[in-house]
């Protein structure tokens, strides 16, 4: 008997411990990244900078925190927002390949915000709420085509990873139809508004535009974290969570609504970004294990590095020009995927 | 003081699964719920479990309607094993089995080591618990599954708690050895106050390990009762539409089925 005790605790606190570790790992490279991309730029910066008051440097420190201190932030809220989204929802669809932007709720986020850059201008709104307009707006188109695909999931019983891409697909095609419609109503200015969405980008990052995203990923993101016990046991199917006293369809509900308000918040001053919400999850899985107290957290962490790696690159590839970060998310994600697709079980 | 169903009534697409089933679990107690293929064992089991509520009658549990009682407080004296989907993720098996520790509000941390490592001696999978789950094989899954229902439902050695465990078909990929210590496991916990429902498709298992037989036929409870009464061969034949014989074994000292 106390051989088996050392068993099941060493083998429990090993995993748990190996866990921890990994953790702290991951918070050491998001630190170093986001450090990285402070200095990293078309115009080089210290860190020191920041404390500077004379005018010797008064351009750099203007970089530093007018430019890239909110666009860094924007990145890592948005690379978290989308991981931990896709974790999550992959955890409620029990199927490994629901990645905000694939399934299309991403579209959704950017439908909502574009309606509201073409036609918000007719609105009865002084001109200073809109910027608080579109991400409401966002989060709201989010939140349909989540909510969609959870009725569509309920009406026909088992969501396979077919039926899920599938749906994906028909949501993303609907959304080109509705922003090839707003492109077509759209002036000069709307227009290169629009382009923008499509790839990507956190260069719109200001402080006024970043806050309410900070407000609403934040909130969203903590109360995602508290909902990692009934997300491990949902994977025994959704009976046996309902046996093991976990209240189904509120758990659906509330991971439905903070993962559109997180992905909404998001994408409605980036624009679409795909894959990361894929890939990391994946990662991080892949090098932990898979019970979501620490899936969620690893992909915070995770998924923040990524970012604003990715925002590095897009940065200095082409410099001074800037690539759309979304290419560079694409480029990393998409041959994952296939291999993804490559290796998984037969069903 | 038990798991009963009332004049319980299940219609599913306007037929009609299990009509007017009474049914009673009693804490203490082993009760064997038997019947052909699609006779409306696991709806009834469901039904009871509260998976959902029936079309008619109702279920009360220790005098208390079912509905009144809250998921999580049903879940704390109530565990069920009904046929498990596939678990996507790659969790260990000692992580399985900890997400049926449902006690967390009212025992302490060391109860729930002591717990789970008792469970998974009594149902023989210490040695799994750093494997994955998903590399198990099918008998090994169940095994784990029905372990996690076990803790779900743990009291330290002498607690008079009620409750109750629900199994659909518990040991339907076990070896002859593992089926037997499965039973045997199950009636032990059935003599530490706990109602035991159990689906079994063998006789014989029924005959040497139920306390109570019910035997269901479309829909319809035929009879109710213990072993001696309701093994019954021309009744039995009657509802499985072949020819069934039991007989009294003096070695076994208990009656077998023959088919």
């Amino acid at each position: 008997m106390t051989e088996t005790k050392s068993i099941i605790n060493g083998d429990n606190h090993s995993k748990a411990g190996k866990q921890t570790i990994l953790l702290i790992s991951m918070l050491i490279l998001l630190i170093a990244v986001v450090l990285a991309a402070l200095v990293i730029g078309a115009i080089p910066t210290n860190l020191s900078d920041f404390f500077s008051s004379g005018t010797d440097r008064a351009l750099e420190r203007t970089v530093l925190v007018e430019i890239r201190t909110p666009r860094v932030v924007l990145a890592a809220l948005v690379g978290a927002a989308l991981s931990i989204s896709g974790a999550a929802l992959q955890g409620m669809f029990r199927n490994p390949l629901a990645d905000p932007g694939l399934i299309g709720v991403s579209s959704g986020a950017a439908v909502g915000a574009l309606a509201m850059i073409v036609f918000g201008t007719g609105l009865a709104v002084a001109d200073q709420w809109l910027p608080y307009l579109v991400p409401v707006s966002a989060v709201a188109g989010a939140s349909v085509v989540t909510m969609f695909l959870y009725a569509f999931s309920r009406r026909y019983g088992n969501f396979s990873v077919t039926t899920m891409l599938l749906a994906g697909i028909a949501i993303n095609a609907l959304a080109t139809v509705a922003i090839g419609a707003f492109e077509f109503v759209s002036d000069d200015r709307q227009l290169r508004t629009l382009i923008f969405w499509l790839m990507g980008s956190f260069g719109r990052a200001t402080w006024p535009a970043v806050l309410p995203t900070v407000i609403v990923v934040g909130t969203s993101v903590v109360l995602m974290l508290q909902l990692a016990r009934p997300l491990d046991v949902l994977q025994l199917g959704e009976a046996d969570a309902r046996f093991l006293g976990v209240d189904v369809p509120r758990l659906k509900k509330r991971i439905i609504v903070l993962a559109a308000a997180a992905v909404g918040a998001g994408v409605a001053v980036s624009g679409i970004i795909t894959f990361i919400g894929l890939v990391v999850p994946h990662l991080v899985r892949l090098l932990g294990g898979a019970s979501h107290r620490y899936v969620l957290l690893g992909s915070i962490l995770l998924g923040a590095s990524l970012a604003v790696a990715a925002d590095v690159i897009a940065r200095i590839v082409i410099m001074p020009a800037e690539l759309p970060v979304g290419l560079v998310t694409s480029a990393m994600g998409a041959p994952f995927f296939l291999w993804l697709i490559a290796r998984r079980r037969p069903a | 003081m038990s798991l009963i169903g009332e004049n319980i009534s299940v219609v599913r697409s306007g037929k009609t699964i299990v009509s007017d089933a009474n049914i009673e679990i009693a804490p203490g107690t082993t009760t064997a719920l038997i019947g052909p293929n699609g006779a409306g064992k696991s709806t009834l089991l469901k039904a009871v479990a509260g998976e959902f509520m029936p079309d008619g009658g109702a279920v009360h549990i220790d005098g208390e309607p079912l509905r009144n009682v809250s998921a999580a407080a049903l879940a704390r004296r109530r565990s069920v094993m009904a046929q498990s989907t596939p678990v996507v993720f790659d969790f260990s098996v000692a992580e399985i089995l900890g997400l049926g520790w449902v006690q967390d509000d009212i025992r302490i941390r060391t109860e729930r080591d002591q717990a789970i490592m008792q469970v998974a001696a009594d149902c023989g999978i210490t040695h799994l618990l750093s494997r994955t789950f998903n590399t198990l094989s099918g008998g090994e899954q169940q095994r784990t599954q029905l372990a996690r229902c076990h803790l779900q439902i743990w009291r330290p050695k002498d607690d008079p708690d009620r409750r109750y465990l629900l199994l659909d078909e518990p040991t339907s990929a076990l070896d002859l050895s593992h089926v037997v210590a499965t039973m045997q496991n199950t009636q032990r916990l059935a003599r530490q106050n706990t109602g035991v429902l159990v689906i079994v498709h063998d006789l014989n298992l029924a005959a040497r390990f139920a306390d109570q037989i019910v035997v269901i036929h479309d829909g319809h409870i035929v009879t109710t009762g213990g072993v001696n009464d309701v093994l019954d061969s021309e009744m039995l034949s009657d509802v499985y539409q072949t020819p069934i014989h039991v007989e009294w074994h003096d070695t076994l000292q208990r009656y077998v089925v023959f088919s």
